[in-house]
């Protein structure tokens, strides 16, 4: 807030740190109050310590600050992870996730394959872990920084899911009013998939829907 | 009745804590010249001008110390305005608790002045109970326009 130190008034009575909590504890009302914190002494030492003239610059700090004006918002705002697979960036709300975690090994199941890429050890437990662009017909990248990738463990009762993503960004704000419907040109599973798609500085990015990527990837390995 | 309890000179004084809008640290202040002294200046609170009444002054005990604990609390006022606020500068504002109603006893403010308001027994201390529209729609008459009044029905 500001830069110098809030000066301190010095109070002669500073019980708590001679006989209170703070000191040897042998004041006489801690039996009554238990802690210093609950004593009316310490509360009027925490109000005397307000009797303090307002530090430089706290009184200008606060008029600038509380002359903006508040930014209207109208709608519903939803926090919502922001992810890369392959070209596209997705989005999938926050309360769907689990843990985002780094790649590890990925188990391939014998004579499964298709959109499911096996079997992975998340803090012990054996997940099913998708291959995300074959869901959503995207073309996955070809020249994969292994930097950048990481597993996203998503649940939604009673399915847990891990996909990699090939980058992930991080938690946007979205107003659900502000979604544009998802182009006419985007492959008909995806387009399916996808609730809308909202801008974030240049690119666009695409909010999965929840509601039905869950159903979908049960049907897909049942 | 949950009250904001402040200071205004050797006054504790009480608001019910649903009148108020917001409690706002002090700001800086644009003096209205030819103002009443009780009027401590207008401010700009998100993007409109809000005018602030300091009760040290209206009570008649100097103007409010500079101190981190003198804020300014909003009001909703008149409650027929949408989005009207006036402040109410004073000390102390820092607490709020349970206030038990009793019998009051009122106490006339300074000549020609609002008074605070009616006095409650409050443990070993008297605890003024204002009532914001009450003093605000006496202030506003003589405060030349700048805190609107309230339209009689």
């Amino acid at each position: 807030m500001s830069r110098s130190p809030l000066p301190v008034l010095t109070t002669d009575s500073s019980c708590w740190k001679t006989i209170g909590i703070r000191g040897d504890r042998s004041c006489p009302e801690l039996s009554t109050y238990i802690h210093c914190n609950n004593c009316p002494v310490f509360a009027a030492a925490g109000r005397r310590f307000l009797d303090a003239p307002s530090p430089p610059g706290y009184v200008d700090e606060w008029t600038a600050r509380l002359a903006i004006p508040e930014e209207e918002i109208d709608g519903d705002i939803i926090s919502v992870l922001v992810f890369r697979v392959g070209p596209e960036w997705l989005a999938l709300p926050v309360a769907t996730l689990t843990e985002v975690t780094r790649p590890r090994r990925v188990h391939r199941i014998p004579h499964r394959g298709g959109i499911l890429a096996g079997l992975v050890n998340i803090r012990g437990e054996l997940l099913l872990c998708v291959h995300l662009h074959l869901l959503l017909g995207i073309e996955g990248d070809p020249h994969p920084n292994h930097e950048q990738q990481r597993l996203v463990v998503i649940q939604r009762d009673p399915d847990t899911w891990v996909f990699q993503a090939d980058a992930v960004d991080q938690v946007h704000r979205v107003t659900l009013q502000n979604l544009l419907p998802p182009a006419p040109t985007l492959d008909r599973a995806h387009a399916k998939l996808t609730r809308g798609v909202f801008s974030d500085q240049s690119r666009s990015v695409g909010l999965l829907d929840e509601t039905r990527l869950f159903p979908t990837l049960r049907e897909r390995l049942r | 009745m949950l009250g904001l309890v402040f200071q205004v000179g050797a006054d504790k004084v009480a608001v019910d804590v649903r009148r108020v809008r917001e409690v706002i640290p002090r700001v800086r202040l644009t003096v209205i010249h030819g103002a009443p002294p009780w009027i401590a200046g207008v401010f700009i609170y998100r993007g409109r001008v809000v005018p602030v009444v300091d009760l040290h002054e209206l009570a008649g005990v100097g103007a409010c110390p500079a101190l981190l604990s003198s804020r300014i609390i909003l009001f909703p006022y008149p409650l027929d305005v949408p989005e009207a606020l006036v402040g109410l500068l004073a000390t102390q504002v820092a607490e709020i608790r349970p206030i038990k109603p009793g019998v009051a006893q009122p106490i006339p403010g300074p000549p020609g002045r609002p008074s605070l308001g009616p006095a409650l027994a409050d443990g070993e201390g008297i605890l003024r109970l204002l009532d914001p529209d009450w003093l605000l729609a006496q202030v506003a008459q003589g405060a030349g326009g700048l805190i609107e009044m309230e339209h009689q029905p």
